[in-house]
């Protein structure tokens, strides 16, 4: 059977924990940015020229957009590494052949995958989540909460070549980041981080 | 009122007290009368094409609110030459790097004059980045605005 390699020696994957500290810290800076430019025109001080002649509103547009777009690369960046964890995961247990109910049904599917696709197999639609969500496995609302936010995640990771999903505006890094939570914990025996490639 | 907010007030209190007060009235008061002085200079400026009503010029009174000066009148300066108008508009005192703005609309394109202060003096904005370029207002940047924001 098929299973893409493992030992990824330069590989640098993050926590969903590592992406939300580092968003907070963005969050910070762009914050406090914004405060010093206030506190310029208030004093009169110099700035650095990008802002130079910026009205106040021209900068709260300016900062308005930073946010959402770091909010969008974070969300990207979470829902990416939900689904390295989750494939990762996925091989692990096909290859260590667990007998656990959630490995025999990735096994069983497995099998029935094409060469290709035993390599690359899909994640989201008749993919590793629809495996997860067949009966008695994981909570089908944990995997839809999920799924919803996927639809941002391709958007942002593709480009944005197509219209915007509706749903990247109903979300924030806090809630892509609980439903990612969500999803990680409920998968039993979830192998950690990086342990494939230790072994 | 609760005892922490009128403790987070007191602190705040104390936080402003060590910097010192702005009269922000005062300085909305210097930005109208620079907007005044620059529509002074460009009426000077253009008094030939004016007197020969090749160009009319028109004052349009509008209200700008910013923070901390609220609300107040100052006027649009619109000029009509033949069948095209350029609208040079005031858009605030609270200026990142400047002492106020007043951006030149015309119909191919836009351009910004930034007053810095205590001299009051009126430069067009060339680049921001890398980095600020401005050349002085005069008679002859006047005229290349113009060429730059009217049709061809």
């Amino acid at each position: 059977m098929p299973i893409p390699r493992v030992e990824y020696e330069t590989a640098e994957q993050q926590t969903l924990d590592e992406i939300r500290d580092w968003y907070r810290g963005m969050l910070e800076a762009l914050l406090e940015q914004r405060r010093s430019l206030l506190r310029a025109i208030r004093d009169g001080c110099g700035v650095a020229s990008r802002f130079a002649t910026m009205t106040e509103n021209e900068l709260d547009r300016y900062f308005d957009s930073q946010k959402r777009e770091l909010e969008r690369l974070t969300m990207l960046n979470l829902v990416a590494c939900t689904e390295a964890r989750i494939t990762d995961d996925y091989f692990h247990r096909v290859r260590k052949k667990l007998k656990d109910k959630l490995s025999s049904a990735y096994r069983k599917w497995h099998r029935n995958l094409s060469a290709k696709k035993q390599l690359r197999p899909d994640f989201d639609e008749a993919g590793i989540l629809a495996v997860l969500k067949s009966p008695n496995l994981v909570n089908n609302n944990i995997v839809g909460q999920f799924r919803e936010c996927l639809q941002g995640r391709h958007w942002v990771g593709h480009g944005r070549r197509w219209d915007k999903p509706i749903a990247i505006e109903r979300f924030d890094p806090d809630d892509v980041y609980d439903r990612c939570n969500a999803l990680l914990r409920a998968i039993p025996a979830l192998m950690p981080p990086g342990a494939e490639t230790s072994t | 009122m609760n005892q922490s907010l009128n403790k987070i007030f007191q602190k705040k209190q104390q936080q402003a007290t060590a910097v010192p007060d702005i009269d922000w009235d005062e300085r909305r008061t210097k930005y109208v009368a620079a907007v005044d002085d620059l529509y002074d200079q460009i009426e000077k400026i253009l008094a030939e094409p004016l007197a020969q009503k090749t160009a009319v010029m028109q004052r349009r009174a509008k209200e700008l609110s910013e923070n901390y000066i609220g609300t107040y009148k100052v006027d649009d300066l619109i000029l009509l030459v033949g069948d095209e108008q350029v609208r040079f508009s005031p858009r605030g005192r609270n200026i990142v790097g400047a002492s106020g703005r007043v951006d030149v609309l015309g119909e191919r394109a836009e351009e910004v004059l930034i007053v810095v202060q205590p001299d009051a003096r009126w430069s067009f904005v060339q680049t921001r980045q890398p980095t600020l370029k401005v050349v002085p207002f005069d008679e002859s940047s006047l005229a290349e605005v113009l060429k730059r924001v009217m049709r061809d």
